[in-house]
């Protein structure tokens, strides 16, 4: 064994620069896989633990007050068997100013924040105790800069009560601040004082957490035993957890993805390597073997040499990964309300060690296992025989190019080893593969918010406080000279059979056509009785582009036809989207409350909106549109570029790696031309020429492999969001652009030849030329 | 080179008298090396002395006796072809005398009269190539052995000179170290 | 009328061998037409100087000036284009490339110089048929015997029309009988006017095909001699003495 060690060790201080190259490709690699790892086990687990802590409801129910009176609703949990329930909470949405901006808030009465089923922490401040305070979600005032001590003016009635914060609650139905509605709370008694009207909150909670098909259940046993239109519309845990999710579930898909390619590229670099110093010493293999090391032995001094330099890397890597899932994992517990613990995942950094250890141990036994196999004179002359194996068909070919000489030789050398040139172009097809998706994945996805956020596209929104009338503000639009469009909404909700939770239900009047939701399949609405929807509210409902069903609005029945599967990313997909006329026919007071207004080119939106806010600066808020940023994709981009490059890193490491062992190889030829003549600047040119066919072979293959995977992706993407991917998401491709990424190949592959050919230029020639 | 042996070996083909001798002799060395007629005479005297040749036949014309092997010469041949040659090594040339002299004189001349004496045997070696292809042309593969034992000879005698210059060059330096 | 190579007090000394130079001090003037044998036994410095004749190193100092070029002055590109276009070079063990066939191999000096593909095929071409290896052309250098590959570097060195030839032990890896080619072939190219420089250990070689000897001991020339076509007679150069047997 101490033979063997030595042997090992002596091996190593000879290629130190390759045990460096190893060790960084594996260092790289480790970092991204245990990142990847240590997500996937942090993620799902904490929202599980917040929720119970939290007694979170498994159903949320909201219902309207002038249906069903409060005793009724007492009776609703034993109605579904709930093991607990809270409420009934008077809840509604309020439109809140402070300062210059206006927020709509869903507020609920609750005069404390234990209770049976939801308790809420308090990240500080304290609970509402009086009327005139007011408690907000914590990701709220993280986002919106809100502070303790601020002051809300309420505007949902004239008198625009002041309400003060007082404290900030942390509530795992939150989500994050600006994707989805957030919470407010009052005192019980203060809520008349606020709005109108009102509704009643329900929250209940199952000794066994329901499924999808249960939870529906519950929904319909409430409705059939309540009036008609008493259920508002709910919300389960499910959708919740969900949402909460997905962030962290694409985040993870794509770390794995990245953490498998690095792997796949190191496997490929370190067999390369290995093989490479395979036929380099098949004398000292049989010398070895000569005296007395067994083939076992001589396969440990092989893999030997590539596993202390892995686990160099690893010492290195496994942390780094670690440390970097820090601010990911912080992220996700701050928005569950969790300490922010550090992932101490000892369990997933040992995992990370056994698949990169195991990958490097296939990796390097299956070349070494031949050489384990020779015998002492085969393996001593083996490498002793003039090496012929340069005649290689495809290297024969590619040296025969019409090209300057050095070029062309250069070239014939890529391919000298086929194997070695086929583990090469594999490195740098995962880094060019990696640069297509993550750049198409950025294209997607700015397409994606775009979709999702900026369309309905228009280049300023108002929004109107119920107070003030629907004429008043189509009047101040109209008048605005730069106005080219205006589409007004109006919401509501709308129950179809088989669906459990009521949909949300967007009117449109105007144009609506032009605001440019992205159709997927038919066409948009155009007159009254049709209507669009994501794909989710589809296939919920079993339902085809072109069928006709009925719905019921407020209680009232209403025809409706299917004419297009559109791109809507809110509620998850759960939408309908019609005319208002549609909607007229069974909630005839249905008015619009937020308006898309399209202006005249070269006209100044941010102008436009302050001229209409003045009309109205309480009950009116009008912000000019700015492309929608979100802290998710944020975190998506940089993480997406970190590992891009990790990955085109390898990709250089493993040319690096490949050139070094050719040149070397190739040392006495490289003399020979260089006594014949060759200069410097072209022996430089054939090195680089080998570099760059490797390059072009690993870009044009990865070019068709990275599509193909970001296709893949986005699906997955789109579908978790509750929709088919518009195709304008996926078409990010084209023709320059991809010739680009293949550029790409070429480049990465040049810069691992950058020193391997400076040094091929640079060797001694006389020596090399004199001995045999 | 014995003539002794040389004559019982001419005899082993035919009879023959002193003068043919003499004439096969110098053919059997390829040319111009020239035998002392006296010499084989005498020589050929000590033979029949000796009973390992007899006389053939009687004199005839001109008084030319032949001479043929005797059994006893027959074998004394046999016995010095197969054996090989154990006399010590023979260093004939002046060269030796000289250098032995020379180490006794102390006015430095040696390695220049080692240059001239390498210069020598160059040109030699340049020489006996010439020959040595001649006798292949020739087809006289006897004398092709024969130039390159000389050859040989004549290589080794260069590298000794170069060792002795060299052993000059040392003693001197270490001359120049002590001092 | 200046000599081809003028080397004038060159020393080279190699790193941390600063007392033991490889060349310490030579001299030597070569003209055109010359075939010159340089001669040494190893350590002698001989390769040292081939190497720097031939472009592949520099002087530590003195000077070496080949067709009026000072070679200790030139940087490693015009090196290079020296090696392509004014020296050709045979070397012990050939040094073809095991993945060219013989004609690529002969072509390689012309194309880097940048003739055009037929046009470097049509001089190889020319060449091998007159060291008559035509037949060899389109087959790789492992398969021919090592006479045939000896002429095949030899054409290769001969494409550019160089100044001057150099050969390091050129027999060295032969028998007997396709040295014996190769050098008539030295031979042969030194009477159509090529210089030939030829760097061997073996004097029997030198002497035997080479006009002049240069002989190196230590780094330093020991003997610079012109030899006399040999037209002796073997009594001339050896005698084989006949004497009486004793008893």
């Amino acid at each position: 064994m101490s033979a063997l060690l030595t042997k090992v060790f002596g091996d190593l201080r000879r290629r130190r620069l390759q045990g460096v190259v190893i060790a960084f490709v594996i260092l790289l690699a480790s970092g991204t896989t245990t990142l990847g790892l240590t997500l996937l086990q942090t993620s799902s687990d904490p929202w599980d633990r917040a929720f119970e802590v939290q007694k979170g409801a498994h159903l949320q129910v909201y219902f309207d007050r002038h249906k069903v009176a409060p005793e009724q609703l007492a009776t609703t949990p034993g109605l579904l068997a709930a093991s607990a329930a809270a409420g009934p909470w008077p809840a509604a949405g309020v439109g809140y100013e402070l300062g210059t901006h206006k927020y709509r808030l869903l507020t609920v009465g609750r005069n404390s924040p234990q209770a049976g089923v939801e308790v809420l922490r308090l990240a500080s401040g304290r609970w509402v105790q009086r009327a005139g305070e007011v408690v907000i979600a914590r990701s709220f005032a993280d986002f919106n800069h809100v502070r303790l001590g601020d002051r809300f003016t309420s505007l949902g009635t004239l008198d625009k009560p002041s309400l003060v914060v007082v404290g900030e609650a942390v509530d795992i139905d939150e989500g994050a601040a600006e994707l989805s509605t957030q919470f407010a709370w009052v005192t019980e008694s203060q809520m008349p004082l606020l709005v109108p009207d009102w509704g009643y909150k329900m929250a209940y909670r199952f000794t066994r957490a329901p499924n999808d098909s249960e939870l529906r259940d519950k929904v319909a046993r409430l409705e059939a035993a309540l009036p008609p239109g008493a259920v508002q519309f709910s919300l389960n845990y499910l959708l919740l957890k969900r949402v909460f999710n997905i962030t962290n579930q694409i985040v993870l898909t794509f770390l794995l993805a990245f953490g498998v390619f690095a792997l796949l590229a190191c496997a490929a670099t370190v067999a390369n390597l290995v093989i490479g110093i395979v036929i380099a010493s098949y004398r000292e293999i049989g010398i070895l073997k000569a005296i007395g090391f067994t083939p076992l032995q001589v396969v440990g001094t092989l893999v030997g040499q590539m596993l202390l330099p892995t686990l160099a890397g690893c010492i290195l890597g496994i942390p780094a990964g670690i440390a970097l899932s820090i601010p990911l994992v912080d992220r996700a517990a701050a928005s569950l309300g969790l300490p922010s613990e550090p992932p101490f995942a000892p369990a997933m950094a040992g995992l990370t060690l056994l698949i990169v250890t195991a990958v490097v141990l296939v990796a390097a036994v299956v070349p070494g296992f031949r050489a384990g196999r020779l015998t002492a004179v085969g393996a001593i002359s083996l490498g002793s025989a003039p090496t012929s194996s340069r005649r290689t068909p495809a290297a024969g070919w590619l040296r025969r190019l019409p090209l300057p000489r050095p070029l062309a030789l250069g070239a014939g050398d890529a391919f000298a080893r086929p194997l070695r040139a086929a583990l090469t172009a594999v490195a740098v097809l995962v880094g060019v593969a990696t640069l297509v998706f993550a750049t198409g994945l950025h294209s997607s996805m700015q397409h994606f918010v775009d979709a999702t956020f900026g369309s309905r596209t228009s280049d300023v929104s108002v929004q109107r406080a119920n107070a003030y009338p629907d004429r008043k503000v189509m009047a101040t639009l109209e008048s605005q000279p730069e106005t080219a469009l205006i589409v007004a909404a109006a919401g509501g909700a709308m129950t179809i059979p088989s669906v459990a939770d009521p949909v949300n239900v967007v009117a449109y009047r105007g144009d609506s056509a032009r605001l440019g939701v992205p159709v997927i399949r038919g066409r948009w609405f155009s007159g009254q009785g049709e209507v669009v929807a994501p794909r989710a509210t589809l296939e919920e409902a079993h339902l085809q582009v072109g069928d006709h069903f009925q719905g019921l609005i407020g209680g009232q029945p209403i025809q409706l036809r299917v004419v297009g599967e559109i791109f809507a990313v809110n509620n998850l997909g759960h939408e309908v989207d019609m005319d208002l006329s549609t909607l007229a026919q069974a909630a005839p007071d249905s008015v619009p409350t937020y308006y898309f207004v399209r202006l005249k080119p070269g006209s100044d939106a941010d102008a436009y909106a302050r001229r209409v806010l003045a009309t109205e600066p309480d009950f009116l808020d009008a912000s000019a549109s700015q492309p929608p940023s979100i802290s998710a994709i944020g975190v998506l981009n940089s993480v997406m570029l970190v590992l891009a490059a990790v990955l085109a890193l390898i990709a250089v490491a493993g040319v690096f790696n490949t050139l070094l062992l050719n040149t070397r190889e190739r040392a006495r030829d490289t003399a020979v031309l260089k006594a014949l003549g060759m200069t410097p600047a072209q022996v430089l040119a054939m090195v680089a020429t080998s570099a760059v066919v490797l390059g072009t072979a690993g870009g044009l293959l990865g070019l068709p492999v990275g599509v193909a995977i970001h296709r893949a992706l986005m699906q997955a993407l789109a579908s978790i969001a509750g929709n088919n991917m518009p195709e304008g998401a996926l078409r990010v491709f084209n023709a320059p652009g991809l010739a680009l990424l293949a550029l790409a190949g070429v480049a990465v592959a040049l810069l691992g030849a950058l020193l391997p050919a400076r040094w091929a230029a640079r060797t001694r020639v006389a020596e090399v030329l004199h001995s045999e | 080179m014995s003539l002794k042996y040389g004559i019982l070996g001419l005899l082993t083909e035919r009879p023959l008298h002193g003068y043919e001798v003499k004439i096969r002799f110098e053919s059997l060395l390829g040319g111009s090396w020239e035998v002392n007629i006296g010499q084989v005479y005498t020589t050929l005297q000590r033979l029949e002395r000796d009973g390992l040749i007899e006389a053939d036949g009687e004199r005839g014309d001109r008084g030319k006796l032949a001479y043929r092997l005797t059994q006893t010469g027959r074998r004394a041949l046999q016995d010095w072809l197969s054996r090989p040659e154990s006399e010590p090594q023979q260093l004939r040339e002046e060269i030796y005398v000289k250098l032995l002299l020379s180490t006794r004189l102390a006015d430095g001349s040696l390695d220049q009269l080692l240059a001239a004496q390498r210069r020598v045997y160059l040109q030699r070696l340049k020489d006996l190539s010439e020959l040595e292809v001649r006798a292949r042309r020739d087809g006289r593969d006897d004398l092709v052995l024969l130039f390159k034992g000389a050859i040989l000879h004549t290589e080794a005698d260069l590298k000794w000179t170069d060792a002795c210059a060299e052993e000059i060059r040392n003693s001197n330096q270490k001359g120049k170290e002590a001092s | 009328m200046t000599r081809l190579v003028e080397m004038t007090e060159v020393r080279k000394v190699y790193d941390g061998g600063a007392e033991h130079p490889a060349l310490n001090g030579v001299a030597l003037g070569i003209d055109r037409g010359e075939f010159v044998a340089v001669m040494g036994p190893s350590g002698s410095g001989k390769s040292t100087l081939l190497n720097l004749i031939a472009g592949l190193d520099r002087p530590t100092s003195g000077r070496v000036v080949v067709d009026g070029r000072d070679l200790g002055r030139a940087g490693e590109a015009e090196l290079a284009r020296y090696r392509r276009d004014r020296v050709g070079f045979v070397f012990q063990f050939f040094n073809l490339l095991g993945s060219l066939t013989v004609l690529e191999n002969v072509m390689v000096p012309a194309q880097l110089a940048g003739r055009s593909r037929a046009a470097a095929r049509g001089r190889a071409q020319e060449l091998l048929q007159k060291l008559g290896i035509a037949d060899q052309a389109h087959r790789y250098p492992a398969r021919l015997s090592g006479g045939q590959q000896q002429r095949a570097a030899i054409a290769r060195a001969l494409v550019n029309q160089p100044l001057l030839l150099l050969a390091d032990e050129p027999t060295g890896a032969l028998d007997t009988r396709s040295g014996e080619q190769v050098m008539d072939l030295l031979v042969d190219l030194n009477r159509g006017g090529q210089t030939v420089l030829l760097v061997t250990h073996d004097a029997k070689l030198a002497t035997r095909y080479a006009r002049r000897v240069v002989s190196l001991i230590d780094g330093r020339v020991a003997d610079d001699v012109v030899l006399q076509p040999s037209a002796a007679q073997p009594a001339d150069v050896v005698r084989i003495r006949v004497e009486e047997a004793a008893g």
